[in-house]
């Protein structure tokens, strides 16, 4: 049993709103020993998107779309009783949604896959003021900070933070994700922020997110 | 209406809400169709135009690009978005004379538009689409004298793989509920008519 065979049977239960099912074949999957990374990436991940487009088509609704939304959210602990019986080492990450972003299902992927490769991961969730998230990695004293931007208007905020958390904590490294940074241009593309905060990583995929945690960098604890 | 950051210029928000005021004045099936909730929305969307222009510059065209294909799908072409961008950017000019090229994207935008739908159909089968239904249809609703080119830009937007775009039209355009069996005839005798002539062809 993997992702690919409950794929559409998931995605049906949650457009029809249907928790319990949706809760099933996760646990069926989690039962059958499937690889968590699948479960992320194929089914939660997955399944969004598919919700995203036909949301953008019109094929359901908004509300359909935040039910499905919020069933997502409810789903994930039960991946945790696995996750978080793993050996880990002394790293942390925190992760957070930029102001007004609340899209926030993918920055509680992005912290369990930290947990997933052993780290501690902080999520703050959506729409994190710029001054909390400041206190907080000073409070946490975290290795990375993650900063999330899925709106393409929202990048202005973004690079406004980022400023804040290299100004407050030049030692930190900080992670940039979301889908926005692919309309980034100009002063707000990837590059150019980077080159700005040179603390900073553009990471565009989970696939770049577990190769930066894996570096050598984290690695050899230097 | 929307959940999106707000221009922080007044000025621009004047803008966003005379432009607004000018599409659904200047558009009976706008008003008709959606209302009050659809001006607001109107006035939020020259908002989100405004503030992403401004701060994305290249990235605005795929931001406008996908906005098409979310409205398209929801009944509103993308011809009446090509309006917006160019009637926002009088608006914006008008409030703020000295803003140069500030807001120039959305002229860009606009034009983008335009060229991707005269790829699917030439301007003047275009223009002649409002007359065309018109000439069908000649006494009923004369207070809605867009219908044929909604339709013709509702066609573009499918040819162009905008899902949805003709279907959520018709929902509305097409509705017996709404409109006698002649102006349904129209419809679609005119749908028909110039679904022949699109070009499904992307160069």
């Amino acid at each position: 049993m993997n992702v690919h065979d409950v794929f559409r049977e998931y995605l049906d239960a949650l457009v029809a709103g249907d928790r319990a099912a949706c809760q099933r074949i996760v646990e069926g999957l989690l039962d059958a020993g499937t690889d968590l990374k699948s479960i992320y990436v194929d089914l939660f991940q997955g399944s969004m998107y598919r919700i995203g487009e036909l949301w953008e088509r019109n094929v359901i609704s908004v509300a359909v779309e935040h039910m499905a939304t919020s069933i997502t959210e409810s789903l994930l602990p039960l991946v945790y009783g696995r996750l978080f019986g793993r050996p880990h080492v002394e790293r942390s990450a925190l992760i957070a949604c930029v102001p007004s972003e609340f899209h926030q299902i993918g920055v509680h992927i992005i912290a369990d896959f930290f947990e997933l490769h052993g780290w501690h991961g902080h999520c703050l969730g959506a729409n994190t003021p710029v001054d909390g998230l400041v206190a907080a990695v000073g409070d946490m004293g975290p290795d990375v900070v993650g900063l999330s931007a899925s709106l393409a208007y929202n990048l202005p905020v973004l690079s406004d933070m980022l400023e804040a958390v290299a100004t407050h904590h030049p030692g930190t490294a900080i992670l940039l994700g979301g889908r926005a940074l692919t309309f980034g241009q100009g002063e707000f593309s990837p590059a150019a922020l980077e080159q700005r905060f040179p603390q900073a990583t553009y990471v565009a995929s989970i696939e770049a997110l577990e190769a930066y945690i894996e570096s050598p960098r984290w690695r050899n604890g230097t | 209406m929307g959940d999106h950051p707000l221009p922080g210029d007044e000025r621009e928000i004047a803008a966003a809400v005379s432009a607004c005021a000018l599409m659904f004045d200047g558009s009976a099936y706008l008003s008709h169709r959606y209302g009050e909730r659809g001006r607001q929305f109107c006035r939020s969307g020259g908002g989100f135009l405004i503030v992403t222009c401004r701060h994305v510059h290249a990235g605005f065209l795929e931001q406008v690009r996908w906005l098409v294909g979310l409205r398209a799908a929801r009944g509103m072409p993308g011809w009446l978005l090509e309006r917006h961008l160019v009637i926002l950017h009088g608006c914006l000019r008008r409030e703020i004379p000295a803003a140069g090229t500030r807001y120039d994207g959305l002229l860009t935008a606009a034009t983008d538009l335009a060229d991707r739908r005269r790829r699917h159909l030439a301007e003047d089968a275009f223009l002649a689409a409002a007359s065309r239904f018109s000439a069908r249809a000649p006494d009923c609703h004369p207070t809605l004298p867009e219908a044929g080119t909604l339709l013709a830009a509702a066609l573009c937007d499918e040819a162009a793989g905008n899902e949805g775009a003709v279907r959520s039209l018709l929902d509305w355009l097409a509705d017996p509920r709404r409109f006698p069996p002649e102006w349904i005839g129209a419809v679609h005798a005119t749908a028909g008519e110039l679904a022949a002539e699109i070009s499904h062809e992307c160069p």
